[in-house]
């Protein structure tokens, strides 16, 4: 079903006979029409509107050349796979030979008679629109309408052009093209009653630029961070690991700085133990002095005495 | 008229090759090459010559080469370069500068300097019959130039043809009637009276710009290709498309003429080139990939000259189709790329001209 949707091979036999379909065409008229070269049958059709006749070959095959010409007012088609075929492809032995005739090298005077042809069109169409050529009022055509049914039937038709006075007043005014208001209306800008918050002007504090070039607060940036911003990623330097040393260093900072706060505690909670002890020492020493003083004394004054 | 009528494939009619006006060719080629390097001893080139008459059967490679660069020829792109049809003193370039400059084959100088374009020049013409250069461009006008009063300080525009309504892209002249034929953006060709300056016809039907057009004395007498991949041929009697060619699928950005041939060629922008008889049947396909910007075909020894838009040239014989040679342009320094616009060899087919991308012309010569 789908390889005649296909593009056809390129080396195979590029004729093929395209039969019309039979059961479509049943009922309608098939009329032999004489042709200049060669019998040709016509079927009408009615269903399409643009082809109102499809010809026929001697053996039944759809002349699509015939068909599409006569719907276009007989004028040259390419429509068979025929047409793309190279002729040099179609006769290996052909001679180049095609020389150009001018009017000095033709053999009859067909080209002297396209030229005449020419330029007396050219002449009569010039005539017209430069306005100084005779007049032609009136044409007589004989015309032959294309239909079956009135096949046969000539008409004569009498053209004249239709003669406009110069002086009229023109009948299209010229107008300005005005500049039209645009649909939805333009915004009106207007300052707002509401008074700004701490938190929105903390929104619109913007942190202080920080880059390889410029950092004048001198904050640190860390090593991956830098990598990051480079354009290039380098595939040398490995950003997962970096990042891990980076994340491990940090962690060990932490470690080591904890480590040193519960150092110094023991170290103040110690010293303020033995300077409490000295304290007490100093403190029982005061007292063993003041019990010398009020008691001692008796005892001392009592062994003198003795 | 069908192709064969044109062809009998064993017509004992059909005379053999002249080889008389080959001899006179050849002849005129000494004389060319003897004028201008008197340094080379004749023997030596008599004999160089029958070694190539000798092997004209066998397959021929040939070998284009750069001769001379005119750098920064414009200040812009060079779109268009016509040698000159009668002389063949003389060559004229547009660029995008919107100038027109005239320059001397031999020397490569500048003639004279022809203003008047408000926007990029892309076509120029030279009529073979009047001394009189036309010029297409993107301002959307169409100018005639008095070549005999180039130099003049009134200037030298005599005719102005108003009319498109988009810029112009290609033109051509008829080569027995009086008028020209333009085309371009706004996808219809338009016919003009020179003297009268009066657009006699419109010829419209394609869909997208015009890139080229050709005219020729004998039915078809229009041929115009298209951005929208088609090839009409005309009938400027009745006014209408003869023949719409269809074969091509991407958009067809060069068509010329074989100038002593009834065969025209034309390229699409997916690198084929398929040759045509003038009453529109297919005679030769054969590819060139990428985008081919520009034709030319060397009338002397049938060589046909593709230009791509990636710098890449190719040269073909234009009989068989056979690849000849496969080169790329040298972009001048400053510019890493350069795109071939335009090209055209001179008359006696030893110089091959190309504008280019890169502001400048390049000028190549067989070694």
């Amino acid at each position: 079903m789908f390889s005649s949707l296909l593009s056809k091979p390129k080396h195979s036999v590029y004729t093929k006979s395209i039969q019309l379909d039979t059961k479509k065409n049943t009922n309608s008229k098939v009329i032999v029409v004489p042709n200049t070269s060669k019998q040709t049958q016509t079927i009408d059709n009615q269903s399409t509107k643009t082809i109102s006749k499809y010809y026929l070959n001697d053996d039944g095959t759809l002349n699509y050349n015939l068909t599409i010409s006569s719907a276009n007012n007989d004028r040259k088609f390419h429509s068979s796979y025929d047409d793309t075929i190279p002729l040099k492809k179609k006769f290996p032995n052909l001679k180049h030979s095609f020389p150009k005739y001018h009017l000095t090298n033709s053999s009859d005077d067909s080209v002297k008679t396209c030229i005449e042809d020419t330029k007396a069109i050219i002449n009569k169409i010039l005539q017209e629109k430069m306005g100084n050529g005779e007049e032609v009022d009136e044409d007589v055509i004989k015309y032959e309408t294309n239909n079956v049914e009135e096949r046969g039937r000539e008409r004569t038709i009498q053209i004249k052009q239709k003669s406009i006075d110069p002086m009229l007043p023109p009948k299209h005014k010229l107008r300005k093209n005005k500049r039209q208001e645009t649909s939805p209306p333009p915004p009106i800008l207007k300052t707002s009653d509401v008074k700004a918050t701490k938190e929105d002007q903390d929104k619109w504090k913007i942190p202080s630029l920080v880059s390889n070039w410029k950092n004048d607060k001198g904050f640190i940036i860390s090593l991956d961070k830098r990598v990051m911003t480079t354009n290039k990623p380098d595939a040398s330097i490995n950003i997962e690991k970096l990042s891990n040393l980076s994340s491990a260093l940090d962690q060990a900072d932490k470690q080591a700085r904890e480590d040193i706060k519960s150092r110094n505690e023991e170290r103040k909670k110690l010293a303020d133990d033995q300077q409490r002890q000295k304290d007490l020492k100093l403190q029982e020493l005061a007292e063993l002095s003041n019990k010398r003083k009020y008691h001692g004394d008796d005892r001392y004054n009592k062994r003198r005495r003795e | 008229m069908h192709y064969q009528d044109l062809i009998d494939l064993e017509d004992p009619l059909i005379p053999p090759v002249d080889e008389a006006s080959d001899a006179v060719y050849r002849a005129s080629k000494l004389d060319f090459i003897t004028s201008t390097n008197k340094q080379q001893p004749e023997e030596e080139l008599s004999q160089e010559i029958e070694e190539n008459h000798d092997e004209s059967d066998k397959p021929k490679t040939t070998n284009w080469s750069l001769l001379r660069v005119i750098a920064s020829a414009h200040t812009g792109w060079v779109r268009s370069l016509t040698v000159d049809p009668v002389t063949n003193k003389w060559f004229v370039t547009g660029g995008s500068d919107s100038l027109i400059k005239v320059w001397d084959l031999a020397d490569s100088s500048l003639k004279a300097t022809i203003t008047g374009h408000i926007m990029a020049v892309r076509t120029t013409t030279v009529s073979s019959r009047f001394p009189y250069l036309f010029s297409g461009s993107e301002d959307r006008t169409v100018r005639c130039f008095d070549l005999e009063r180039s130099n003049s300080p009134q200037g030298c525009e005599i005719r102005k043809y108003h009319g498109h309504v988009g810029s112009i892209f290609t033109m051509s002249l008829h080569p027995e009637l009086d008028i020209l034929v333009t085309g371009g953006s706004d996808a219809a060709a338009r016919v003009w009276d020179i003297r009268s300056r009066v657009e006699v016809m419109t010829l419209v039907g394609h869909k997208n710009d015009i890139t080229s057009i050709i005219t020729s004395e004998t039915e078809p007498q229009i041929i115009t290709s298209s951005m929208d991949n088609t090839i009409r041929l005309w009938d400027i009697r009745k006014q209408s498309t003869a023949l719409t060619i269809t074969q091509h699928s991407k958009s067809i950005r060069a068509m010329i003429e074989h100038p002593k041939e009834s065969t025209f060629t034309s390229s699409d922008s997916s690198g084929y080139i398929k040759q045509w008889l003038t009453t529109g049947d297919l005679l030769n396909e054969f590819k060139s990939p990428g985008i081919i910007n520009t034709l030319a075909i060397n009338h002397t020894n049938d060589n046909l000259f593709s230009g791509h838009h990636d710098g890449k040239f190719e040269i073909f014989d234009y009989k068989s189709g056979r690849s000849l040679q496969q080169s790329q342009t040298i972009p001048s320094p400053g510019s890493d790329q350069s795109s071939i616009y335009c090209s055209s060899f001179d008359l006696s087919g030893l110089r091959l001209f190309t504008g280019e991308s890169d502001h400048s012309i390049k000028i190549w010569g067989q070694l």
